[in-house]
């Protein structure tokens, strides 16, 4: 047992702990350069535990980044990012890996083991919380309880028939299916999502993007999300941010998202398509 | 929309595209291997045998026929247990050894090839001197495994034998020894050519390197590892009959003893066994690499 107070014990005392009042995440003048290209140009935003964010912008406008910035994967040229009121910068790594524990993460490329069982691909999920020797254990021989809370999840992400397939012989819609359960396994505060229905056709993208905004909000967790389809972002996101060669340039609301600021954010300038970005 | 070409300039420097040091340095090597064998002064006359050989090579083959159900030697038929059963017993006698020495090698191999590879800590969020301290205990790793597979299993047989005696022990640790230092390089190469797209995830979940390493590479190297071990010990059981040549109680020995006292259906009796055992070994071999490389979806 930690003996700090728990938060229902704070509130019921009136103590406000800076978890309570803190955003989520809250980026401060954030700036990050790789070799010759400014991925974020100081970048200032906040979103609130529990609030549902959108990222949308052009292909190589700096979602990947900023989504990898509010974990602290990402080393910063400049500014400071915050996660529940604490500070990224200088952490201990065991600090910084304690506060990753609770941020759920579905990357791009899945990063799901094509040879293991996604019985065992789920258990995945629960590796920042468990020993070495747990992780290993839930790998090889998982108990009745965690094979049961597996299959829950995946049955509530609709594939629950596949809990002791090969993880390679799933489509990959399928896949995405799993590394969104492989988050819920991991039971966190937050969910960071970069494009996660970029690989499936439009009708199972709806299907996914209802799904993932629902667990969501089911479990009272927040949820950052980069997608390409503008239509999907807005139908299912209450708040957008757009992005533009590393700066955010909307940060809306979908029904105030004037036409003329979805035009900028997607279509390109002449000088651009000439540069080949 | 054409250019005026006269309005083009070749960027400054000479660029020969078909010769640059790195193609030099081949050819110059090419050159050398030529050159080395006729150094080496051979004459294909001495190909042809010599009447006298002839006749013993032509008895060697025409036993192939006829392989030996009984001792040749009417005094050994006498004492000793049946051929065949003589024949098996050096068969298992050599599992043993390769068994033995694939026990030794494996766990001992696995662990350099922990210690010696790089890419699970290279791009992760180690502090300095913790990479430091990697990468030395990495490069330590590194030339122990070379120092361990640089002496061949045949030479460590032959110093054995001179001052320890050639017993199944010291055979199987002759074996051993080169082995482990070849499971930890191709492991450890192994390792370092997966897809680290798992690793990164489980670090940027809150794993630690290790754990990110063990549960995010491990797996995905299984199937490679697996396969290179059931290949390995096949090779293991190869080395174990030549080792058997030089004094341990196994097949290897009874065939040398036997065409030394040209016994040549003895020898090939035991010949036959020893193919048989290899030949079983490699279909089994196969058939478990072609499951393996399946699951591994390649
Ligand atoms: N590791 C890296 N090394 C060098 N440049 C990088 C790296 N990662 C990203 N960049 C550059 O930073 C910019 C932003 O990249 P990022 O991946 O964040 O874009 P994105 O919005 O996610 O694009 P996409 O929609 O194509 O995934 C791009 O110009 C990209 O080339
Ligand atoms: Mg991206």
């Amino acid at each position: 047992m930690s003996h700090a107070p728990s938060a229902s014990f704070a509130k019921r005392h009136g103590m406000t702990s800076s978890k309570d009042s803190a955003p989520a995440f809250a980026l401060h003048e954030v700036t990050v350069d790789f070799q010759s290209t400014r991925a974020l140009n100081n970048v200032s935003l906040e979103i609130s535990s529990g609030e549902h964010v959108a990222l949308i912008g052009p292909s190589g406008s700096g979602k990947t980044t900023l989504l990898r910035t509010l974990n602290g994967s990402q080393s910063l040229t400049s500014g400071e990012v915050y996660v529940n009121g604490q500070a990224l910068t200088g952490l201990a790594s065991k600090d910084l890996r304690n506060i990753r524990r609770s941020i759920g993460w579905i990357p791009q490329s899945l990063g799901l083991v094509p040879n293991l069982r996604v019985a065992q691909n789920l258990m995945l999920g629960s590796s920042g919380r468990a020993s070495l020797w747990d992780l290993l254990r839930k790998l090889t021989f998982p108990s009745r309880a965690d094979q049961l809370s597996a299959l829950e999840h995946l049955d509530r992400v609709g594939v629950g028939e596949k809990l002791f397939e090969r993880t390679s012989s799933l489509s990959g819609g399928q896949q995405q299916r799993v590394a969104i359960a492989r988050t819920l396994f991991q039971n966190p505060t937050s969910i960071l999502a970069d494009e996660p229905v970029s690989a499936v056709d439009p009708a199972r993208a709806v299907d996914l993007v209802k799904l993932l905004t629902e667990l969501a909000t089911e479990n009272g967790v927040s949820l950052v999300m980069s997608i390409h389809n503008l239509e999907l972002a807005r139908r299912f996101f209450p708040r957008l941010i757009g992005l533009r060669s590393g700066k955010v340039i909307v940060d809306s609301r979908p029904d105030d998202l004037s036409q003329a600021e979805a035009d900028s954010l997607f279509s390109l300038t002449k000088a651009e398509i000439l540069s080949g970005e | 929309m054409r250019t005026d070409s006269s309005a083009l300039v070749l960027p400054p420097g000479v660029h020969r595209l078909w010769l640059g040091k790195r193609r030099l340095f081949f050819l110059a090597l090419a050159a050398v291997t030529v050159l080395c064998f006729f150094a080496l002064d051979l004459k294909f006359g001495d190909l042809i045998v010599p009447p006298a050989y002839l006749k013993n090579t032509k008895e060697f083959f025409s036993a192939a026929f006829s392989p030996a159900l009984n001792y040749q030697d009417a005094a050994a038929a006498a004492t000793s247990e049946h051929i065949l059963t003589r024949a098996a017993s050096g068969a298992l006698t050599m599992i043993r050894v390769a068994a033995g020495a694939l026990a030794l090698a494996l766990p001992t191999g696995l662990a350099l090839a922990y210690l010696s590879s790089r890419s699970w800590w290279e791009n992760s969020s180690l502090p300095k001197n913790r990479r430091i301290l990697l990468t030395f205990v990495s490069s330590a790793a590194r030339t122990l495994a070379t120092f361990l597979r640089s002496v061949h299993e045949l030479l460590w047989a032959i110093l054995f034998l001179a001052s320890l005696g050639l017993t199944e022990l010291t055979g199987t640790i002759a074996i051993a020894i080169p082995f482990a230092g070849t499971f930890a390089k191709v492991f450890g190469e192994m390792f370092d050519e997966q897809d680290l797209s798992t690793a990164n995830y489980l670090e940027e979940v809150g794993a630690s390197p290790l754990a990110a390493f063990t549960a995010g590479i491990f797996p995905r190297a299984f199937p490679d590892l697996l396969s290179y071990t059931f290949y390995r010990f096949e090779c293991a059981l190869r080395s174990s009959a030549v080792i058997g040549f030089f004094g341990v109680e196994s097949l290897g020995l009874y065939i040398r003893q036997s065409t030394e006292n040209l016994y040549f259906n003895e020898t090939w009796t035991y010949l036959y066994t020893l193919i048989a055992l290899l030949v079983l070994f490699e279909i089994w071999n196969v058939r478990i690499r072609a499951h393996l490389l399946s699951v591994s979806g390649r």
